[in-house]
């Protein structure tokens, strides 16, 4: 029984170990999944604010490469998309930031994310009655103009908790780097808590990093659930809910695909 | 701005239709339409629903382009390809049927939003006229309501300053009253009818009846993407000559 626990013990929570990897993982691999979440999330916003205006064009064969790449990159498993991104590209001779896996591995998350975002971004304007975008038009606003004071402050409150909670995948998934080989001080949570795993033949690194993933991600759930709520208060009974609605709905759709 | 053609539009412009035809997935909706609305003056369109006032009225400030025909605004071409629309659009003032106010914004906000935008006004002179003109059509003292806590008769109102914060040429009336319950459409049309003797040029698609005949210049009978009949108030109403009129007319109760 006590040798059941202790192996346990030693599995999970080592203190040693523990003392040992927590250093490390703070210091280099909190750090670096920040930094990769980040940039990760920056180009996401960028390459998914493209895509869904693509989406959202006018024009049908525009459109049709927009699904083609919200499909893609939903569709297949994320391990595949950062292999072929992450590796393929500088294999291909399109290396962009020389030997540099880090900015690959950015570069991979933000492309795939990209698609989950454009899809948030779309059916939150697409929510919008359409009497809203012929109000702002009959004013003699642009496109531009009728988006950015009309349109997005109302999809705003679909858009935002869809987001939010989009980043936490992104946060997830920058764990799927270590695929592309890093070096030391380049190594984020997950691939410093698994070599340090199999040094030590214990999974008390992982525990930690387990841990310290939550740190970052349960605020961050927190947040959107308060956001939405203070939004929730501010906007009133807005009309049009039908938008709100299947925009929130399709973006848990949306949020749900990992690995 | 950028240095696109700029349109001289008249201050008061005639509004001219010429052999306006629009067809959606191969049907006709306006099949050669034909009259002019004069300027600093009311005219209804009155018509059965599906004879294509609300597809006329778009077609004036190109929320719909027509396929074929031309209408003009005094000298301007509006259906002309290639016009700056956001310009045209910027001088022509629209109310919905639905009011489509932007529910996010008070008010005065809703009112302030397009001088602000579109014509460059600082905050305080956009306020400034949003509140004078929500004195005019009498809402004042809810400038800082949202739509939703105002009544259809209301936010039709602010729909109405709305429109004329952009010192439009024309008006069009898509219908102002028919999404209001029966006790507030009153409100909504005396504040047209205050427009009206203060001579703007307004077309306005409309089932009252009775606004039609006191307020309008011109009336004109749509049916079925045509006109069937136009004229005077007291002409329509009191010698209508085609049976489509007459019949219509027996619909709504008017003779
Ligand atoms: N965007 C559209 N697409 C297809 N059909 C339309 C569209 N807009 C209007 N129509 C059709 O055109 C006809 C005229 O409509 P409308 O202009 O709204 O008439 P009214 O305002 O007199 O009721 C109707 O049969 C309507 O179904
Ligand atoms: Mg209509």
């Amino acid at each position: 029984m006590g040798n059941v626990l202790q192996r346990l013990g030693h599995t999970f929570l080592n203190p040693q170990i523990l003392a040992k990897t927590l250093p490390t993982l703070l210091k280099v691999g909190l750090p670096n999944t920040l930094i990769l979440s980040a940039g990760a999330m920056a180009l996401g916003l960028i390459v998914g604010l493209c895509i869904a205006l693509v989406l959202l064009s006018r024009r049908m064969w525009l459109r049709g490469l927009g699904r083609v790449y919200v499909s893609v990159f939903r569709g297949v498993p994320h391990i595949v998309s950062i292999y072929l991104i992450g590796q393929g590209l500088p294999l291909a001779g399109i290396s962009l930031f020389g030997g540099n896996s880090y900015l690959y591995a950015m570069l991979a998350i933000g492309i795939v994310e990209g698609a989950y975002i454009s899809e948030i971004l779309r059916s939150g304007v697409r929510g919008i009655p359409t009497g809203q975008f012929e109000a702002s038009k009959a004013l003699g606003m642009s496109n531009a103009q009728a988006m950015r004071h009309v349109i997005i402050p109302q999809s705003a409150r679909a858009i935002l908790p869809a987001l939010t909670g989009q980043l936490n995948l992104v946060i997830k998934n920058t764990a799927l780097v270590f695929l592309l080989g890093l070096q030391a001080g380049q190594r984020e949570l997950f691939a410093i808590a698994q070599d340090n795993s199999s040094n030590y033949a214990s999974l008390t690194p992982l525990v930690a990093a387990g841990f310290l993933y939550l740190l970052i991600t349960v605020p961050l759930s927190y947040l959107v659930s308060s956001l939405d709520r203070r939004m929730g208060r501010s906007a009133g009974r807005v009309r049009g809910t039908s938008a709100m609605t299947s925009a929130l709905a399709g973006g848990n759709g949306v949020g749900a695909g990992t690995i | 701005m950028t240095e696109e053609m700029e349109v001289g539009i008249d201050s008061a412009p005639t509004v001219r239709f010429e052999e306006v035809c629009k067809s959606f997935n191969s049907k006709a909706v306006l099949s050669g339409i034909t009259f002019d609305a004069p300027a600093m003056s009311t005219t209804c369109i009155i018509g059965p629903s599906g004879s294509g006032k609300t597809t006329l009225l778009r077609c004036v400030n190109r929320l719909d382009t027509p396929d074929s025909g031309h209408i003009y605004l005094g000298d301007v071409d509006v259906s002309a390809p290639g016009i700056p629309l956001e310009q045209v659009r910027a001088k022509i003032g629209m109310v919905f049927q639905s009011f489509n106010l932007f529910p996010h914004l008070s008010a005065a906000d809703n009112v302030s939003l397009a001088p602000r935008v579109v014509r460059g006004l600082s905050a305080e002179e956009a306020t400034e006229k949003a509140l004078a003109l929500l004195k005019r059509v009498g809402l004042l003292e809810f400038a800082a309501a949202k739509p939703t806590q105002l009544s259809g008769g209301q936010q039709q109102r602010v729909a109405i300053a709305r429109a004329l914060a952009m010192d439009p040429r024309l008006i069009l009336f898509d219908e102002p009253t028919s999404a209001l319950d029966p006790e507030l459409v009153q409100e909504v049309l005396e504040v047209m009818g205050e427009l009206s003797r203060e001579k703007i040029t307004m077309i306005v698609a409309t089932h009252e009846m009775r606004f039609a005949r006191q307020i309008a210049g011109l009336v004109v009978f749509m049916d079925n993407g045509v006109v069937v009949e136009q004229g005077p108030p007291a002409e329509i109403f009191e010698h209508p000559k085609s049976p489509r009129l007459i019949n219509f007319l027996g619909q709504v109760g008017v003779l």
